[in-house]
């Protein structure tokens, strides 16, 4: 099987939305433990307790390192985004704002039109949305409608809040990996760690497949050029 | 309509369900607007314009994590509409019903924040009827 430029993209793709989830999740985890921290702090006042002090600094190196996870996360997500977009232009979304470049003239004006009324600018470009679909305005609408109320709906039925962590940004169809519902935001976190090494694991077999048939060919090749020259045997002890 | 907002603000399920039921007979024409300019004045009250993607990013999540464990939204489309609240560059690419659930759970989040007082909401809904009046 050949693993065409499109399949690589396909699976690069697959990585970068796993690794979305996993910032968000790894931020939520950071306010979970933010949360924990003042609650632990609360309970703490008035007492000397090493036990609650331990549970403070616990709950403060927790958030300390989930924050670094996640920059390290975002910032390996920005680098897959300028790969990707080097080697397929236009593959992947930029949703970084583009920091230290001239501004556009569209942004520019963008900026002004902020500056002089943001919410009527927001506004227009929610009407204009709704105008670029294939539905009419008014089906436009009533879908935002729909997903206020049902929103509410759950508010006014559902349980208070909680922890429930769950990875909610899907692969392409192709590459979709199964994401189970956990209940604490450390394993949400580890799971989607698991789910970018899944990505990954398939996109490192696919470019090694292909490494694999290169040298095989490379080597017949050899074979019949220079047959005698033993260059295929210190090949074939290299390692990728 | 801007009663509506106002009741699902304050928590009054009984008061949000009657004006709901008279919306569902009268008609909810232009909604989305209103909502759409509570949604922009309630993300400009809470996030600077220069906040950063990272910034964005732990709001939804906190956003997410505070919400009742059957409601979910999408956190791409979340942190990509209230982008779009902050920087009108930022193109507004989510579908409407998420819109919706995004937008919703956006203000409740950060005007049933104890620190708003009703003179802060009541300013910040005046604000958004004329702006949706304007639009």
């Amino acid at each position: 099987m050949t693993a065409s430029v499109g399949d690589v993209v396909a699976q690069l793709r697959a990585v970068l939305e796993s690794l979305d989830a996993a910032v968000v999740t790894a931020l939520r985890a950071q306010a979970d433990a933010d949360q924990a921290k003042a609650h632990f702090t609360e309970v703490a006042t008035g007492t000397d307790h090493s036990k609650i002090r331990a549970a403070v600094t616990a709950s403060q190196t927790a958030s300390e390192k989930v924050a670094r996870y996640a920059r390290l996360l975002a910032k390996a997500n920005e680098s897959l985004t300028i790969y990707l977009n080097t080697i397929a232009p236009g593959s992947a979304p930029t949703h970084q704002a583009s920091d230290g470049t001239a501004p556009s003239g569209e942004r520019l004006v963008a900026e002004a039109e902020n500056a002089s009324s943001g919410v009527a600018a927001f506004l227009r470009r929610q009407v204009k949305k709704a105008d670029d679909t294939q539905d009419t305005l008014k089906q436009v609408e009533q879908a935002v409608t729909t997903g206020l109320k049902e929103l509410l709906r759950e508010y006014k039925e559902g349980p208070g809040p909680t922890a429930n962590t769950t990875a909610t940004t899907s692969p392409g169809a192709d590459t979709q990996v199964a994401r189970p519902t956990v209940d604490h935001p450390v394993a949400g976190v580890v799971m989607a760690v698991g789910a970018v090494a899944v990505g990954t694991k398939g996109l490192w077999n696919m470019i090694k497949k292909r490494r694999e048939r290169k040298h095989d060919e490379d080597q017949a090749r050899d074979g019949r050029v220079h047959p005698d020259d033993g260059e295929g045997g210190s090949r074939s002890q290299r390692s990728d | 309509m801007v009663e509506y907002i106002r009741t699902m603000v304050k928590g009054d399920h009984e008061a949000n369900d009657r004006i709901e039921a008279e919306l569902d007979a009268q008609g909810w024409d232009n909604f989305p607007t209103l909502l759409g300019a509570v949604f922009y004045f309630s993300v400009n009250r809470r996030l600077s314009p220069k906040a950063t993607a990272g910034e964005i990013m732990l709001f939804v999540a906190e956003m997410r994590a505070a919400a009742p464990s059957g409601s979910q939204i999408d956190p791409t489309a979340a942190e990509k509409l209230v982008r779009a609240a902050l920087d009108p560059s930022i193109d507004i690419s989510v579908e409407p019903q998420m819109v919706g659930r995004i937008q919703g759970m956006t203000i409740l989040h950060i005007l049933s924040n104890p620190e708003v007082t009703d003179q802060d909401l009541e300013t910040l809904l005046a604000n958004s009827v004329d702006a949706s009046n304007q639009a």
